[in-house]
């Protein structure tokens, strides 16, 4: 093992976490609630094969215990009825808990997990902004968008840096590029390229993404920055940063769903109330989420 | 790219299609035109100056060649139609889906294509006969 990656799981009082990561999770489904209630999902899938099985902590995402065939080879797959989406990436639209009729910015979205979900939490009331800096990702952005029959998203080709939006947002999401530690169960090579240098590398960009995504929040509104990754800097060291401008950390509870607080460092202590979710403790990905008020 | 809110004449237009073909109309949403294709937006009128979309809501259909307005596949969920919806069985509804012809006798025209669980499609019936129009990046292969 990498002797920074050694030092990282020691840090976390997890000596070991690298091989939790490594293990293979259940896969999870979300019912797609602007076309079919979970409940009916279920019983729909349930008659074809598969025994599916509630999370505990919201009321849209199943385990997929059993399941016939691949996840995304189905009809009710194909008329948008869900989401394979890890249960992990539902935690961060949940925390930003956008509201029917607010406007939204999901700052780096595709593939649009998290976007469909805001827009499906918002009832296609109000207004997305998914942004994402390539034109081949708002394609599969806008493929995402259609299959889930989301009508309030508008796709925005830009680097998110550059986006110029000055306190127009309720609501932001910032789920940023991150070393993607948390998808090692999936991508084994992750392990190989992580490295300080890649951390630096982008850090350096996820600073400047959430000063642009806390500067497009209007005052009092709600950010929410999520990382599928474990290191501190990427983490923790983005929201000490954006604290020094001015933002302020909450406490995020959620029921159901076991997180451990964030580390602390030399940081401001607010940082302690951002939250990691482990593999080992909740059988799903990785990540980080931090919720923040202007 | 260009995005353009359409004019209350296209808008009309579309939803006299669709109220004459589905008995239905689609007047909650925002119309936008870009190039040849049709999109609904549920949001609020957005300044589009101010961005750069790749895309602005949902892609109703495409107006085509011969000026006529051609709803896309996935449309069929938002038009709650109160006519002209076809029910098939799930096997035909995967071959549709993944790129083959319908063969269904009945009157000529548009309908929108569903199962018992939920809709999938929309197709035209010429002679007995729906020509497969399912975008080739989204037909699904390998269908259970
Ligand atoms: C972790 S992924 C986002 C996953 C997405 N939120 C979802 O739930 O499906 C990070 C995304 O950030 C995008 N990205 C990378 N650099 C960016 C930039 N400078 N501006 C905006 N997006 C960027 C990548 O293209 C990638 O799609």
């Amino acid at each position: 093992m990498k002797p920074a990656l050694k030092k990282l799981c020691q840090e976390l009082g997890c000596p070991d976490l690298i091989n939790s990561l490594k293990q293979e999770l259940p896969r999870y489904i979300r019912a797609n609630q602007l076309i079919i209630k979970p409940e009916k999902l279920k019983k729909v899938l349930e008659k074809k094969g598969w025994t599916l099985k509630k999370i505990a902590w919201n009321d849209y995402g199943f385990k997929v215990v059993k399941a016939p065939c691949k996840l995304g080879n189905t009809l009710e797959h194909a008329m948008g009825m869900y989401y394979v989406q890890n249960a992990s990436s539902m935690i961060p639209p949940q925390v930003l808990n956008p509201l029917p009729g607010e406007r939204v910015l999901d700052l780096c979205a595709s593939p649009g997990s998290k976007t469909t979900q805001i827009s499906m939490l918002m009832k296609n009331k109000g207004v997305v902004v998914a942004n994402d800096y390539l034109p081949k990702k708002i394609v599969s952005l806008l493929r995402n968008v259609q299959k889930c029959r989301a009508t309030n998203v508008i796709g925005n080709l830009s680097r998110g840096e550059k986006t110029s939006f000055i306190e127009e947002f309720d609501k932001v999401l910032v789920d940023a590029p991150c070393t993607g530690l948390g998808a090692v169960h999936k991508d084994p090579k992750i392990l190989k390229t992580w490295s300080p240098s890649s951390i630096k590398k982008l850090c350096a960009k996820q600073k400047k993404l959430v000063e642009a995504g806390f500067k497009a929040l209007k005052k009092g509104g709600v950010m929410v920055y999520s990382t599928c990754t474990l290191s501190v800097e990427e983490n923790e060291g983005i929201v000490n940063h954006l604290i020094k401008l001015g933002a302020k950390v909450e406490s995020i509870k959620i029921k159901g769903l076991k997180t451990r607080p964030g580390i602390i460092r030399n940081y401001n202590p607010q940082v302690k109330k951002t939250v990691r979710v482990y593999p080992m403790d909740n059988q799903s990905e990785a990540f980080f989420i931090a919720r923040i008020k202007k | 790219m260009k995005f353009e809110y359409m004019n209350t004449n296209e808008v009309k237009k579309i939803n006299d299609f669709l109220e004459q073909r589905f008995g239905t109309r689609l007047e909650q949403y925002y119309y936008l035109k870009q190039r040849d294709r049709i999109w609904v937006f549920s949001g609020e009128h957005e300044k589009l100056e101010k961005l750069r979309p790749g895309f602005t809501g949902f892609r109703l259909g495409i107006i085509d060649k011969r000026r006529s307005f051609k709803p896309s596949q996935e449309s069929s969920t938002l038009i709650k139609a109160r006519k002209n919806v076809l029910e098939v069985s799930e096997k035909e509804a995967r071959n549709w889906l993944a790129g083959k012809d319908l063969k269904k006798q009945g009157v000529d025209g548009w309908f929108l294509l569903r199962t018992k669980t939920g809709f999938f499609g929309v197709g035209k019936r010429v002679q007995g006969f729906f020509r497969n129009i399912v975008p080739k990046r989204s037909r699904v292969i390998g269908f259970f």
